[in-house]
């Protein structure tokens, strides 16, 4: 029999100059599933995506795509969006000064008898379709307003009004929160029900298996194999993504845990615009040498805030510090650096790297150039020796330490950072977020690495939203909800369940 | 990049690749068609006399150019330049002529005024956050009122000699004090940003100055000091100037602050931070001198040499761009 495919990619193939990034891609994807596409960073999701969309135009790429039995051929992503394919991208491009409705309806405003915009109909046929798929929001609110994960939910509104067929999510949770990943996730299977496609791009497997009906696995640039939710299995798959055995995900590891380290005394961080509201309120806790300490709670909780404030690159109001049981003074980033604290930030992009022309070497150095002198003068041979070093242990894959840093996959930037965090040679490293964005392989990699930190007497602070790597690298867990913390567990005590509890208590 | 955009590929080892990486070599085109030309047209272009006037009235305001290339390093600009110049000029020339203040007294106070607005304007961009093009548009009008009301259109002189013989002093027959002031200021600078650590920082900081701050620089610092230098030395220039003419007018350095920052993004300096150069910004400010004097040779009087100006200026813009598109897209 044969099977009813909404969308079908044949021999699709890719190249930008003599770099081939897809290559006899196929693809198959049957009317009303939920099709996973997984594969690391770099694999050409991305790339394939584009090609879908029609952001690269029919001809600039070789195979065909057929939807619904026609063949393909978009000049552009409007022409794409004709014939129902709709994406929701990782990074949600709104227009966050313009108001919900507005957002909606951006490709195609409503207009009234004498030509100018029908607010109110647009708001009506918005709340329709909000209502339609179990949203709450009033579309009179500014995009600016909303939280990611309701952009996003507003977004995949966006598309049900276009009369998408097929909807195309990139990596979907990369920025919210667990509730808010089951949220979302509802939404998709009621859409489902609705008769729509996905395309599910995403790297985390539990996502993939609670939501797929297939999945399809795709390795430098080549489409693996497609599997059944029958023969589902974490091994084989991340097998065929990163195309070697890499073994159990979260290696083994016994900690070596010594005295404190550092102990933090009512840490109050107030909020920025919000006066008498407290981002960090009261918080103290300890940290021993060679201890892997998680913060576990929701985005927003002020986990991040927290590590800043050990950092000195939030103010605080009130706070003491102790390392080695002597109190030290932090007022700004550089008595926390000079203190051994150093501090891996949340988002890259924004305020990880430096992008542009920057090489990797002036990634990997920028915070500890006054280390690097020779004289009055920075000593070319001492930072190229210094990022040398680095770029090994980490191996980090870049042509040298000159090249951009632009031009490294997310996984090698991610290792950038951490790496220029390493140079600073600290004793306490707080790591915000250290694996996100990040593929299966290098993710391995980072855990490896933490575990040989702590081995060698440094004290982590690790924070991740993804519950199970907290639970399998971290020895001992703080539950923060609302700038406090709400609990406290050891390794064996804690659990998804019961650190939830504490997170939505 | 589009997707239809041929990609015309150059080998890195290439020698075209080589060459067209260079920063400056936006400005060392322009200025090696322009020396072309000039020859060609007219036989007196290279004589030394012409060449003397170009590099002199390059080098007043090449001194403000280099500071003003590391404003625009750190993402900031300088609009009022112009205008600190001008008031200098006249509150040094007040100072001297009228008041009987001697003069080094008076540079050391000028010299301070001009730190004393160059904080200002630091001070309201950094600390206070507002944007540097509104705050030094504001500063601009200040000073341009100050300048105008002192003086009330006419010009001050009276100097002493020996000031004025500092002005007309020459080495070899050639080389002036502005000239020397200008070289000391571009070697210092390019030294600054390309050797030392603080020079790397400033960079860094124009790249993103989110990620600086948590690498321990001292961006607010750093961003404060560039504005607080290019005021000091636009008052430098003052007093140079001073000293070669003899006088002072509020109409000195009036419309310096574009030209300064066009000179030095013809040298390489990123509008958007964060790239830049200084022998760049040298080369840029006698590029446009040279073209003002091949464009009197031409017979382009008055105010035709702003029309020629600025489309020279756009060439030499778009060459840089299709420049950095062809070397930047080798990463890829």
């Amino acid at each position: 029999m044969k099977e009813d495919y909404i969308l079908e990619m044949k021999n699709i193939t890719k190249r930008f100059g003599n770099f081939t990034a897809l290559e006899n891609m196929n693809i198959s994807v049957k009317r009303g599933e939920i099709h996973a596409i997984c594969g690391e960073n770099g694999a050409g999701k991305s790339t394939l995506m584009k090609v879908l969309h029609g952001y690269y135009p029919y001809g600039t790429y070789e195979g065909e795509i057929y939807v619904d039995g026609q063949l393909l051929r978009s000049a552009n992503t409007a022409d794409s969006q004709k014939t129902g394919i709709a994406m929701v991208y990782q990074e949600i491009n709104c227009l966050s000064t313009l108001t919900v409705s507005e957002n909606i309806f951006s490709s195609k405003m409503l207009y009234n008898r004498i030509g100018l915009v029908d607010y109110k109909a647009m708001h009506k046929e918005c709340e329709k379709v909000f209502q339609s798929i179990g949203l709450d929001i009033d579309p009179r609110t500014l995009m600016g307003k909303l939280n990611t994960s309701q952009q996003q939910l507003v977004m995949f509104a966006k598309a049900v009004r276009e009369d998408a067929g097929i909807i195309i999510l990139d990596e979907p949770t990369s920025s919210i929160t667990k509730i808010e990943v089951n949220n979302m996730m509802e939404v998709v299977r009621k859409l489902q029900k609705d008769g729509i496609t996905f395309l599910y791009i995403s790297h985390k497997m539990d996502e993939i298996f609670a939501l797929a009906d297939r999945c399809t696995v795709i390795r430098d640039g080549k489409s693996i194999d497609t599997v059944s939710r029958e023969d589902f299995d974490l091994g084989k798959i991340i097998s065929m993504m990163v195309g070697r055995d890499i073994g159990a995900v979260y290696p083994k590891h016994t900690p070596k845990i010594g005295a404190e380290k550092l102990r933090v005394e009512n840490l109050t961080i107030p909020h920025k615009r919000v006066k008498g509201r407290n981002v960090v309120d009261n918080v103290s806790f300890m940290l021993k040498t060679g201890e892997i300490l998680g913060f576990a709670g929701m985005v927003g909780a002020g986990r991040s805030e927290i590590c800043n404030g050990i950092y000195g690159s939030l103010k605080c109001t009130s706070g003491k510090f102790f390392i080695d049981g002597k109190e030290v003074a932090i007022n700004n980033v550089r008595d926390a650096m000079s203190n051994g604290i150093s501090l891996l930030t949340e988002d890259r992009h924004e305020s990880g790297l430096f992008l542009q022309d920057k090489t990797v070497k002036n990634n990997l150095t920028a915070s500890i150039l006054p280390r690097l002198r020779q004289g009055m003068f920075l000593s070319k041979q001492k930072a190229a020796a210094a990022s040398n070093k680095m770029m090994g242990e980490l191996q980090i894959r870049a042509e040298s330490v000159e090249s951009r840093v632009t031009s490294l996959s997310g996984g090698n930037q991610q290792k950038v950072v951490l790496g220029r965090s390493l140079l600073a040679q600290p004793n306490i490293l707080l790591l915000d977020e250290p694996t996100r964005g990040v593929d299966v392989g290098t993710k391995n990699q980072i855990y490896h690495l933490i575990y040989n930190l702590a081995d060698a007497g440094i004290s982590i602070i690790v924070i991740s939203s993804e519950l199970p790597e907290l639970l399998n690298i971290c020895d001992r867990f703080l539950v923060i909800a609302e700038g406090t913390i709400k609990g406290e567990m050891s390794r064996d005590e804690a659990s998804e369940e019961t650190i939830m509890q504490y997170a939505v208590q | 990049m589009s997707g239809k955009a041929k990609n015309k590929a150059l080998n890195r080892d290439s020698l075209a690749y080589r060459l067209l990486n260079f920063k400056e070599m936006s400005a060392v085109v322009p200025i090696v068609v322009l020396l072309i030309i000039g020859i060609v047209i007219n036989p007196n272009f290279m004589n030394k006399a012409n060449w003397w006037a170009i590099l002199r009235t390059s080098s007043f305001m090449g001194i403000v150019a280099i500071p003003v290339a590391f404003l625009l390093m750190t993402k900031s600009m300088d609009l009022s330049v112009g205008q600190v110049v001008a008031s200098s000029s006249v509150i040094f020339a007040i100072m001297c002529c009228k008041m009987n203040i001697p003069v080094p007294a008076a540079f050391v106070i000028i010299i301070l005024f001009g730190a004393l607005i160059g904080f200002i304007n630091g001070f309201l961009i950094v600390d206070v956050g507002i944007p540097s093009f509104l705050v030094t548009l504001s500063m601009q009008f200040v000073l341009l009122g100050i300048a105008t009301q002192l003086v009330e259109g006419v010009s001050v002189t009276g100097f002493p000699k020996w000031f004025q013989n500092i002005g007309a002093w020459k080495l070899f027959d050639f080389i002036t004090v502005e000239m020397l002031a200008f070289l000391a200021v571009g070697i210092i600078g390019h030294f600054f940003l390309t050797k030392t650590v603080s020079g790397h920082q400033l960079l860094m900081i124009g790249t993103n100055d989110k990620t600086a701050e948590l690498c321990g620089m001292k961006v607010k610092n750093i961003r404060r000091t560039a504005h607080i230098l290019t005021s000091m030395l636009a008052a430098l220039t003052a007093v140079l100037f001073s000293a070669r003419t003899g006088q002072a007018t509020s109409g000195t350095g009036g419309e310096w602050d574009m030209q300064l920052m066009i000179a030095a993004m013809i040298g390489g300096t990123s509008n958007y931070g964060g790239r830049g150069s200084i022998i760049g910004a040298m080369l840029g400010i006698i590029y446009m001198r040279i073209l003002l004097n091949v464009l009197i040779m031409v017979g382009l009087a008055g105010d035709w040499q702003y029309v020629g100006m600025g489309i020279s200026m756009i060439f030499a813009i778009v060459f840089d761009y299709w420049r950095t598109r062809v070397t930047m897209t080798q990463v890829r």
